[in-house]
């Protein structure tokens, strides 16, 4: 015994004796050892030490872009050529919780486009960091170092510890990050950087084979199929400002993760980690402010070459084309590792290189291979040839084939000044179809003709905007038969002209005339725009402006995911001022699951609320928007209640859209709210109880002032949302109904389609009063439409005062003999052939072209025929024989059919429809579902073909529409008690 | 003192209770037979003492048998996490060999090593698994009291850094303690057997050592009707190495004598309270006695 107790010693006593490294071992004072200390970058003469800074934020003077987040708090890295921004502590940006991601990394000052970079080892919250530490190491001039540390989320044995650090001379930044399972079970971690682009925004580009930028999108639920092994994860602009950004390991050859267009992940591979058992992984991130892989895969690979002695040959050579080359759209360079024998999802995608002006390029890639080299323009490969590259090579000339360029202008017909606007270009036949489709490098949308990246700046897709001012527009196109089509909103005619276009230059002029559709004393809102500030939008300012102006929209809310912004100055530069006004608001998007909800195991985020007017605040962190995560609608709306500079309102957004990445987008679809239940009166435990209930004694969750009833130009979702707040007009809880377009681009969505046409008692310009408009907003005085026009009132009785009251959410008595009385009118391009009256959430009475005189414009391109209907219904024939009610009127096309064929819980019925007619056999069932889902999808008609259709001019300038306008309620107190009794269930 | 350590307590105190009070009830009740405790077996082939499972490193944990044996053994041993609210699962299995060595009857050294151990763990929806050399551990006992039924032994185990899954670590452990076996009856049917003691592990890394000690219990019945079959029921306690109360995990084993003294082991720990309770361990072996 006595010898087995001096083993035992011997055994306590090496634990204590081992020599801790770095900060693996804890201790109040560690300090994590530099990064990748086998890598040397040689120094110009200067020494580039001069410019090296470490320090917090005090105002917003860290690096700018399009995703430029730093703000007070936070901490500024630069090395002169480099500066990042590392998340302070207690600042909630995106996924990251309580600071410690990389949110801003930039070649020079105005170039950054990260998102953020975050360090993670699962895909759950709890496999997130939770820093609570934040040291600054300032050893100028040998480096500067901010150091992290804390523990992963709800686990306190889980020490981490992240070190970013840059040192003179380097184009980039280095990262270490160690952690150590504490616990006494086996943990399973990918120890990466997760990288968060999520659309419309870089594109990621990992050199494996049949990578590139053509990565599957996420499946959560098969993750780890995706897992690949790459020397680099790239990604890259595609908009403007630039930048390029090229992860590379120092802790091992490759790099392991998944690639996608919203998340992508690089860092050591998954491993079962014992407990005791550690991780450390260094890396260094390559940053350019140019917008191509090669910019910044140059650098990363150089660090190869250090570390792991790979052999690089640089690849030289020139595009010739007949106009010089402004960027990536014009031409781009792939090189692939491959043959033309190689199949496709064989071959490795090494880099991607932009260009000059002048054609001429240059990009690194590993020697000794054989490649494909590439190169796309306007959207299609042109050229595809075989090198062997053995060292350095001048691939000589590539040359492109010719193309022609419109010039571009739209006038005002009546007072020929010239008009903002936005061309869409379609092409005339199937011959010139086949020859203009194209993608950027396959993903993103395909577009015909292809004139630029759907999600930069004009032309984006099949799209450009003309502005009023400066010289007419030029767009490069391939030659074709195409219709130009001239837009400047639903209330001006539609211009369109057939063009032959052929090598050279042709100049196109469009005028449009002012029709008098929009009612006096309202304004038209998009009360939910993205632009840029969001995480998944990349469309430069002066574009997303400019785009209000095409779109003749005179209020504009900024509602940015997570984030505060103003367009005022850009409005400004613009000459706008006069004719529209920007509001500052945040569009909260819940990124963190955690919400536990009846009957789902799975947790869930709240999904998407507006809020406004809020105060942009340049240099705090969201730009003063609130921390959002771990919190319910109600608790959200109580911490967002000091932020407001002016009278609230509160939005729920797209309340039933389908979750994306595994987040929910809407609150009552997030927690499965059954819409043939009633809504309780207090919290008992249901979906319905957690609807209502005020999770922290102040707001409830259903305090929301509107709800978004149309979402965006594309209809899919529209009958769901629809559906949705006739239930809770049943319910009893009148919200005003809105229609945005939740643009984030040119080509998403059209913003101000859809758009709210508010009767309100203040003007556009400078006298605007957002109180005013609000209070309007809060009252219900408003319709929605992506088109047509609705102006209606019922007979009031004697005890309000008799006369016509127009639609609000507030009750009042019908006359006896009310009537209803209905005009629709609409521009000669928006078909209408149906108005429909919606009593208590049934459509009663549906008037149409053939039975109720509505009437068609002869010339879709004219200006006359505005009026589409105008006459009035006795009330009593539309109501039920007793009781309050509401009543909701509609016009348009028909709505197609669909179906509720389950979603709730069990898949039962949920009372939202789910499915389209999708197989087109007239009757929507179980034939109409996706393969391997239950139901759905919810598809919107196709667009037309045959421009005999109606819809065929419609359908190309709101893609994905069909006319669609609704009224907010009249709310109906038929008994007189002064109070709106709804109905109730409408099982 | 909270509701599970309460429990805890008054189980491991239970089980002591237990041990001495079969050992003092049933002194008169066999006044014939004159054969020590340990010499009371069902039949030689047969395997006692308390099963052969637990959830440490190693074969930390599982207790010792209070009666010496020479043996050979291979098995496997298994485990399973299961923590769905976390969505976080984890499977390991090793095959060991095990060899005892008893001499004059009091004194017995051991020895397992994991020859093979596999480790699989799944984080929602990524995944991974390793494979390695695993633990070894040397144990010895020696009988402190050996009366016509009860015998009383202390022992000791030592775990060496073996385990080559871990990349950056090696864990070191130990353990002592205290087992017993009641014998009642002279035909060997029925066995109480039991033991308390400590554990504790280290790692020797770069990272923390992350010491951690606690305490074990344990207290089973073995019935063997036949000399073929025994049956074994534990309940084991864990405190103070993850948390208080790390577990209260019953556990049965079905003991089969093969052919000769060929036996085979079939065991199961189930913890139903405690920090552990996401836990699963089970194990097989054959044992040869010599």
């Amino acid at each position: 015994m006595r010898n087995l107790f001096a083993v035992g010693l011997l055994f306590v006593g090496s634990f204590a004796g081992c020599k801790k490294e770095s900060c693996l071992g804890g201790g109040a004072n560690c300090v994590v050892d530099s990064p990748c200390q086998a890598l040397k970058f040689e120094c110009a003469s200067d020494g580039g030490a001069v410019a090296m800074e470490v320090r917090t934020l005090e105002t917003n003077d860290g690096p700018s872009g399009l995703d430029a987040l730093g703000g007070r708090g936070d901490v500024l890295l630069s090395n002169g050529i480099v500066r990042a921004v590392i998340s302070g502590i207690g600042h909630e940006n995106l996924l990251d919780t309580n600071g410690g991601a990389l949110i801003d990394l930039s070649a020079g000052n105005s170039n950054d486009a990260l998102n953020q970079m975050l360090q993670v080892v699962g895909i759950l919250p709890k496999d997130s960091p939770n820093y609570t530490e934040l040291r600054i190491i300032d050893e100028r001039p040998t480096r500067v170092a901010v150091q992290l540390s804390g523990t992963l989320y709800h686990n306190s044995d889980i020490p981490i510890h992240t070190l970013y650090e840059m040192r003179p001379c380097e184009a980039g930044i280095r990262v270490r990050t160690e952690v150590v399972n504490g616990t006494p079970d086996p943990q399973l971690w990918a120890l990466s950087d997760g990288f968060y682009w999520c659309n419309r925004s870089m594109l990621p580009f990992a050199t494996d084979p049949g990578g590139g930028f053509s990565d599957p999108d996420i499946d959560l639920l098969d993750l780890d199929s995706l897992f690949h092994d790459y020397p680099l994860l790239s990604a890259s602009t595609h908009s403007e400002p630039e930048a390029s950004y090229s992860l590379v390991s120092c802790s091992q050859s490759n790099l392991q993760g998944f690639n996608s267009d919203c998340v992508s992940s690089g860092g050591l591979p998954r491993e079962v980690i014992p407990p005791r058992d550690y991780r450390v992984f260094e890396r260094f991130l390559a940053v350019s402010n140019k917008g191509d892989v090669a910019a910044s895969a140059d650098i990363a690979y150089g660090v190869r070459k250090q570390l792991y002695g790979d052999k690089l040959a640089t690849v030289t050579g020139h595009v010739v084309r007949n106009r010089p080359i402004s960027g990536e759209r014009d031409a781009a360079v792939l090189i692939t590792e491959g043959k033309l024998t190689t199949p496709v999802g064989s071959r490795i995608p090494r880099t991607q290189v932009v260009p000059a002006a002048d054609g001429g390029f240059s990009a690194v890639v590993p020697a000794g291979r054989n490649y494909l080299i590439e190169v796309d323009s306007l959207g299609r490969k042109q050229i595809e040839k075989e090198f062997t590259i053995a060292g350095d090579l001048d691939v000589g000339d590539l040359p492109l084939p010719d193309h022609g360029i419109v010039s571009v202008t739209v006038s005002d017909g009546d007072t020929h000044h010239r008009l903002d606007a936005e061309v869409f270009v379609v092409p005339v036949d199937a011959a010139t179809t086949s020859q203009v489709t194209g993608t950027l490098y396959g993903r993103f949308d395909t577009c015909s003709p292809w004139l630029g990246p759907p999600h930069g700046p004009s032309p984006a897709c099949n799209r450009f905007l003309i502005s009023r001012e400066g010289d007419p527009v030029e767009v490069e196109i391939l030659p074709g038969s195409y219709y130009f089509y001239a837009f400047h909103g639903p209330f001006f005619s539609l211009g369109r002209q057939k063009v032959d276009i052929a090598i050279g230059v042709q100049t196109i002029a469009f005028d449009l005339h002012a029709l008098a559709l929009q009612p006096p004393g309202t304004l038209s809102a998009d009360l939910h725009v993205h632009g840029a500030a969001s995480f998944d939008s990349s469309i430069p300012d002066a574009d997303r402006v400019l785009s209000f102006a095409a779109a003749d929209v005179q209020i504009i809310i900024a509602t940015d995911h997570d984030n505060v912004y103003d367009y005022g100055p850009t409005l400004d530069a613009l000459n706008l001022t006069d004719r529209m006004n920007a509001v500052s608001g945040v569009e909260t998007t819940g990124h963190v699951p955690y919400l536990t909800v009846p009957n789902n195991p799975y947790p869930h985020v709240i999904g998407h609320y507006i809020f406004f007017p809020l105060a942009y605040d340049p240099a705090a962190p969201r730009h003063g928007g609130p921390q959002d995560e771990f919190v319910e609608p109600g608790e959200l709306f109580d911490r967002v209640e000091p932020l407001y500079t002016g009278l609230s309102i509160i939005q729920l957004n797209h309340p039933w859209a389908e979750p994306e990445f595994g987040r929910d987008l809407g609150f009552p679809r997030a927690i499965g709210l059954n819409t043939f239940d009633d809504l309780p009166e207090f919290d008992d435990g249901t979906a319905g109880g957690m609807y209502i209930r005020s999770p922290a004694g102040g707001h409830a969750n259903n305090d929301h002032h509107a709800q978004e009833v149309m979402n965006g130009t594309i209809n899919e979702s529209l009958q769901q949302y629809r559906a949705f707040w006739f239930y809770t007009l049943n319910q009893g809880q009148i919200k005003t109904g809105t229609a945005n377009s939740d643009s984030h681009g040119l080509s998403d969505d059209t913003v101000g389609s859809p758009r709210n046409i508010i009767y309100t008692n203040t003007v556009v310009g400078p006298a605007f009063d957002i109180n005013r408009l609000n209070q309007s907003i809060r009252d219900g005085t408003s319709f929605g439409s992506n088109g047509p026009v609705i102006t209606a009132t019922v007979t009031a009785g004697a005890a309000e005062g008799g006369g016509n009251r127009s639609f609000s959410i507030y009750p009042f008595t019908p006359a006896p003999s009310a009537m209803l009385n209905i005009d629709v009118s609409a521009a000669p391009w928006i078909p209408v052939d149906e108005i429909r009256i919606v009593v208590n959430g049934e459509v009663v009475r549906t008037l149409s072209a053939s039975g109720d005189a509505i009437s068609a414009p002869s010339d879709p391109f004219g200006v006359d025929g505005l009026t589409r209907y105008h006459g009035s219904i006795a009330l009593d024939d539309l109501l039920p024989a007793n009781g309050d009610a509401w009543l909701v009127i509609e016009a348009g096309t028909a709505i197609p059919i669909s179906a509720d064929l389950g979603g709730g819980p069990n898949n039962e019925q949920d009372g939202i429809p789910d499915t389209s007619d999708n197989n087109g056999d007239g009757v929507v069932d179980k034939a109409d579902v996706k393969a391997g889902d239950s139901i759905g999808p919810l598809n919107t008609p196709p667009i037309p073909t045959d421009e005999s259709d109606p819809l065929f001019h419609f359908a190309h300038v709101i893609p994905g529409a069909y006319p669609f306008a609704f009224t907010n309620p009249f709310v109906l107190d038929r008994d007189g008690n002064g109070k709106f009794d709804p109905p109730r269930s409408h099982k | 003192m909270t509701r599970a350590e309460a429990t805890a307590r008054a189980l491991v105190a239970s089980s002591l209770l237990l041990a001495i009070w079969c050992g003092t009830a049933t002194a008169g009740a066999d006044e014939s037979d004159d054969k020590l405790a340990c010499d009371r077996t069902r039949h030689l082939g047969l395997l006692d003492g308390p099963a052969l499972i637990g959830i440490a490193e190693g074969d930390l944990g599982m207790g010792h048998r209070a009666c010496p044996r020479s043996e050979v053994a291979i098995g496997v041993r298994g485990g399973a996490i299961i923590d769905l609210p976390a969505f976080y699962g984890a499977f390991g299995i090793t095959t060991h060999v095990d060899g005892s060595f008893a001499f004059k009857k009091r004194f017995e050294v051991s020895a397992s090593l994991e020859i093979v151990d596999y480790q699989y763990a799944q984080n929602t929806s990524i995944k991974g698994n390793s494979v390695g050399l695993g633990d070894l551990s040397l144990a010895a006992s020696v009988i402190a009291y050996h009366g016509r039924k009860l015998a009383i032994t202390p022992y000791g185990r030592v775990l060496f850094p073996t385990n080559t899954i871990a990349a950056n670590e090696r864990t070191f452990g130990g353990e002592v303690g205290l087992a017993a076996e009641v014998r009642p009856l002279a035909s060997g049917r029925l066995a109480v057997s039991g033991f308390l003691g400590g554990v504790m592990t280290g790692a020797a890394s770069a990272g923390p050592a992350f010491l951690r000690g606690g305490a074990i219990g344990s207290v089973g019945l073995q019935y063997s009707p036949w000399i073929w079959l025994g049956i074994a029921a534990n309940l084991s306690v864990s405190l103070g190495q993850r948390a208080v109360l790390d577990h209260i995990a019953p556990s049965g084993a079905l003991r089969f004598r093969l052919w000769r003294t060929l036996s085979l082991e079939l065991a199961v720990l189930v913890p139903v309270a405690g920090a552990d309770r996401h836990d699963l361990a089970f194990g097989l072996g054959i044992h040869y006695r010599f």
